[in-house]
């Protein structure tokens, strides 16, 4: 399969960028900012990428959720005397409304940049590059182990389950029979993952884990011109429009 | 030369009760197969990690005496030196991958990665291991996603991919079925003829007759017999303390005690045809 664009950019540019976007959302304060340039270009870039489907529908739902409540709450909780819309309880003012909209605004900024970073950037290959800066093994190893536990762990704890059902305790059946299935499912888990962890820290040690050596990667992933040219370019846009916006006279504000 | 040697060792874990050993003393030569035997509980896997530096380096007890790696106590060892001279084997399969990659070829290339071998030379090594221990089929399936015998093939791959020069390695087989098993065999073999130096620790007796060149059985404590793989696995003595003879030299015993006496006790299928050809 050949990569979009954005996926052949190298990991660590990308997040980079994305977070310029999101502290830039921070500091200037303005909501047309993540509205109106960020949002639409992420989805943009991820229609580019090949991405649109699974991307737009992973930052939908999680917009959904967060920016009905948040907004919802600011907008119409801020105590102001600028009222302009009211129903029995609720009063929208405009600096609800203009509090919403940027809070909101942030939170999309750095939602979507995020989003399409992790969508389009393989979780190892990020790890590989973060590690070539500087960042430990073992910060590495503690987030990518995190991640496939997790499979791991259910895995494992649906054996237990079974386990358990073949010696008679019930684990189906209304919610009082479940809740009562719960402590013998669930503490053989949890000791058994302790355990584990004195052979995993051997096993890991087998593999030269603790060693001095400076790690070398199979992966062979290398930063193009273009991928650290993009930063700097994004870092001057977005000084640029902090300038524009912080200083009177050039401007609009 | 002597790779690996233990002096008046005493060990007992910080729970446990009882001694695992007591002043037990052992070298191991460059170049040498070494079963160890013994029944369960006998402490194989104790040794095997006192061998390694696991103990005391990550699971402490009260220990006395000293074990040599070439002249240098690995007691005094930093652990993380240790990792490209002796390779380590584990029993259980299932927690010896990283847990941290994709790819089964990537696994094996993860303690090369650690120990900073530059890529060329580390794609070389992987190429060369997947070959040897014919996993070329695996090698794109996600490690998380193997069977039992599959891990331990990788779990066994991983490591000689490192290329220690001593190996240790527990209960290889365990998983794995008759055909299986007697790969692993060929390619501890094929170590072997490479001059590693070898600890193995098997229960697949037949196996160890025919492949070690020393067997070294386990009890209560200690060491009871030492000595060359026909010597001692033709010892009627050896079936009391837990553990089993190769069928053939059960049948070379039993023909010794109730027919005539034979002029060796054979332990392997050659030394039998070699005694019985004149029997028949």
């Amino acid at each position: 399969m050949k990569k979009g664009i954005v996926s052949k950019m190298y990991p660590l540019s990308k997040l980079i960028i994305a977070l310029l976007l999101g502290i830039t959302s921070i500091v200037v304060h303005q909501w047309q900012f993540g509205y109106f340039v960020v949002l639409p270009v992420m989805f943009m870039l991820a229609l580019v990428d090949g991405k649109f489907k699974s991307y737009s529908k992973k930052v939908l739902s999680a917009m959904i959720i967060f920016f009905l409540f948040i907004f919802l709450v600011q907008a119409f909780f801020t105590p102001s005397s600028n009222i302009i819309w009211e129903w029995k309880f609720l009063k929208l003012s405009v600096e609800g409304l203009d509090k919403a909209l940027n809070l909101t605004s942030t939170i999309s900024v750095f939602l979507t940049t995020l989003l399409l970073v992790f969508e389009t950037t393989n979780i190892t290959d990020l790890m590989v590059s973060l590690q070539k800066t500087g960042m430990p093994n073992s910060a590495a190893y503690v987030f990518l182990a995190s991640l496939q536990m997790i499979p791991e762990m259910s895995k494992r704890s649906k054996v237990i389950m079974q386990a358990q059902r073949a010696r008679g305790i019930e684990t189906e059946g209304n919610m009082w029979v479940r809740t009562k299935a719960f402590f013998p499912t669930l503490s053989p888990l949890i000791i058994s993952s302790i355990t584990d962890i004195g052979d995993k820290a051997a096993t890991l040690e087998a593999r030269a884990f603790s060693s001095s050596n400076p790690n070398s990667f199979y992966r062979d992933l290398s930063a193009r011109r273009i991928d650290k040219i993009l930063p700097w370019l994004i870092l001057l846009a977005c000084v640029l429009y902090m300038v524009w916006v912080f200083v009177p006279g050039i401007g609009g504000m | 030369m002597k790779a690996l040697e233990v002096k008046n060792l005493s060990f007992k874990y910080l729970i446990g009760k009882e001694k695992v050993f007591e002043n037990l003393s052992l070298s191991i030569n460059k170049g040498e197969l070494v079963a160890i035997i013994g029944r369960n509980g006998s402490g194989k896997t104790t040794l095997c990690n006192l061998l390694r530096g696991f103990i005391p380096h990550l699971t402490q007890g009260d220990l006395e005496g000293d074990i040599l790696l070439y002249d240098d106590s690995i007691l005094k060892m930093d652990l993380s030196d240790l990792s490209d001279k002796i390779g380590y084997i584990f029993q259980n399969p299932f927690i010896q991958i990283s847990g941290i990659k994709e790819t089964v070829y990537e696994e094996i290339g993860f303690g090369l990665e650690n120990l900073g071998v530059p890529r060329d030379e580390m794609i070389r090594r992987i190429e060369e291991i997947i070959k040897l221990l014919k996993i070329e089929d695996l090698k794109d399936k996600h490690p998380a996603e193997l069977s039992g015998g599959q891990r331990q093939r990788v779990a066994i791959a991983s490591i000689l991919a490192m290329d220690p020069e001593i190996l240790i390695i527990d209960e290889p087989t365990s998983q794995l079925d008759p055909k299986g098993t007697e790969e692993i065999f060929e390619i501890i073999k094929i170590l072997k003829e490479q001059n590693k130096t070898i600890i193995l620790v098997e229960h697949k007796i037949d196996l160890i007759a025919e492949y070690a060149d020393r067997v070294i059985l386990l009890n209560d404590k200690n060491i009871v017999f030492d000595g060359t793989t026909s010597e001692i696995l033709s010892k009627e003595d050896v079936m009391s303390y837990g553990t089993n003879l190769p069928q053939i030299a059960k049948l070379g015993i039993e023909y010794n005690n109730k027919v005539e006496k034979l002029s060796k006790i054979p332990s392997v299928l050659e030394e039998a045809v070699e005694v019985f050809k004149d029997k028949v």
